[in-house]
């Protein structure tokens, strides 16, 4: 065995009283690298006061609050508003009404909201940095919802603790991912009101490709209940971690879970 | 060749104009009831309602763009009853096996079960439900964010 140093470089973005953090790491600093992280810091920074303009039920002007309150030609005038309803609609349908885009009455996608826009945000800005031959690696974590990607030669991978829902100063267990969207909801999660069927759940970590998926399903699954989420886990073949009063932690890879 | 592309152009035009005449016919007569799916999967056509002022729609039928999804593309129709949404149908077109092309692609994330510290361990990224920047000082996370290097144990290179 050999260890291999990789350099981390790392800024955190107070946004929507959320710490987001952007993490790169790589095998050597180049010279042009500081102004680069400081102007994808700038960019992500621009992203995310956009979206919660467009989409924070806190504020009056944002688009869903308009839409709320009655103006439904939004779906017409802003395709990124157009883009969020249709995916709350399908991810409604896909969760078996587990992930309910109407749950406080009305049109509310905050459950995914976080999740869409980090995904898109780490597309745009963050995954084309790993054409730089110095850059192996990138990640954007949005108060626990995570997107990490790799080059494709390097051998790094993204350590992601699973946090214990019980003790924030510890982890459960890791996962080692390359290109990955990884999400954990729990019954403390704010801002995501979720109606709950009676259950000992107390944390889903969901891990897939897309964040957008693993938010959707964390949130359907926290709604359904230990029993409910497993079910769906086996049948959509779905990754990831739950920690339940009386099971306690559940490994699940394709749904089958691990003992 | 070349008379082998006219003969596909025209079936794609002939299946744009049948596109096309199915959505004008079903939003002409603003009909709410279901409609059978349509079998194109490359529409992006969005109609709506006519609107009245104020923003307000009139009682119809909105259709929004079609969205690429994991689970395939896409696409709702609303209906409008006194400028509300009274019912929200999500049309997907024929494609459920994108799914499970995307699940057996995708290479199986290893998950390690151990209560670690994580300083110790190679993590970069907590996972949590809690996280609000308020208790962001001092969290884990703010701890491991401190590190400036990473060191991660390989087997040996021939």
């Amino acid at each position: 065995m050999r260890t291999i140093n990789y350099l981390l470089r790392t800024t955190v973005i107070d946004k929507m009283t959320i710490p987001f953090t952007i993490r790169i790491a790589l095998t050597q600093e180049p010279a042009f690298f500081a102004d680069l992280f400081q102007r994808v810091r700038k960019d992500i920074d621009r992203d995310l006061t956009r979206i919660d303009d467009e989409f924070s039920p806190f504020k009056a002007t944002s688009l869903l609050s308009q839409f709320r309150a009655g103006d439904l030609s939004l779906l017409e005038s802003s395709a990124r508003f157009a883009e969020v309803f249709t995916l709350a609609q399908a991810a409604q349908v896909e969760t078996a009404g587990y992930f309910d885009p109407n749950f406080d009455g009305d049109y509310n996608p905050t459950g995914l909201v976080k999740g869409w826009a980090i995904n898109r945000i780490f597309d745009q800005r963050l995954r084309p940095l790993l054409r730089t031959p110095e850059i192996v690696g990138v990640s954007l974590n949005g108060g626990g919802d995570i997107m990490t990607a790799i080059k494709a030669t390097t051998d790094f991978r993204w350590g992601v603790g699973i946090a214990n829902p019980l003790n924030d100063s510890e982890i459960l267990g890791k996962y080692d991912l390359a290109n990955n969207g990884i999400a954990t909801s729990g019954l403390s999660r704010r801002g995501e009101h979720i109606r709950r069927q009676a259950s000992s759940l107390q944390q889903v970590t969901i891990v897939d490709e897309s964040l957008l998926f693993a938010d959707i399903w964390a949130t359907a699954g926290m709604a359904a209940g230990t029993k409910t989420l497993l079910n769906l886990a086996a049948r959509h073949q779905l990754n990831g971690v739950l920690v339940d009063e009386q099971l306690g932690v559940v490994h699940f890879s394709k749904g089958v879970s691990q003992p | 060749m070349r008379k082998l592309i006219g003969y596909l152009l025209s079936i794609a035009v002939a299946l744009a104009v049948v596109i096309d005449s199915y959505i004008v016919f079903f939003n002409g007569h603003r009909n709410s009831s279901e409609a059978s799916e349509p079998s194109a999967t490359t529409s992006t056509t969005a109609t709506t309602s006519s609107k009245q002022s104020g923003g307000q729609y009139r009682n119809g039928t909105y259709t929004g763009k079609s969205v690429q999804t994991q689970w395939g593309i896409v696409q709702v129709r609303a209906v409008i009853q006194n400028g509300k949404l009274t019912k929200v149908n999500v049309l997907k077109y024929p494609d459920s096996e994108n799914r499970s092309r995307q699940i057996n692609s995708q290479a199986l994330p290893v998950y390690k079960a151990e209560s670690i510290k994580a300083q110790s361990a190679n993590i970069q990224h907590v996972s949590g439900a809690t996280e609000t920047y308020n208790g962001f000082k001092g969290s884990l996370q703010d701890a491991l964010n401190q590190a400036q290097k990473d060191s991660q144990q390989k087997e040996s290179s021939r």
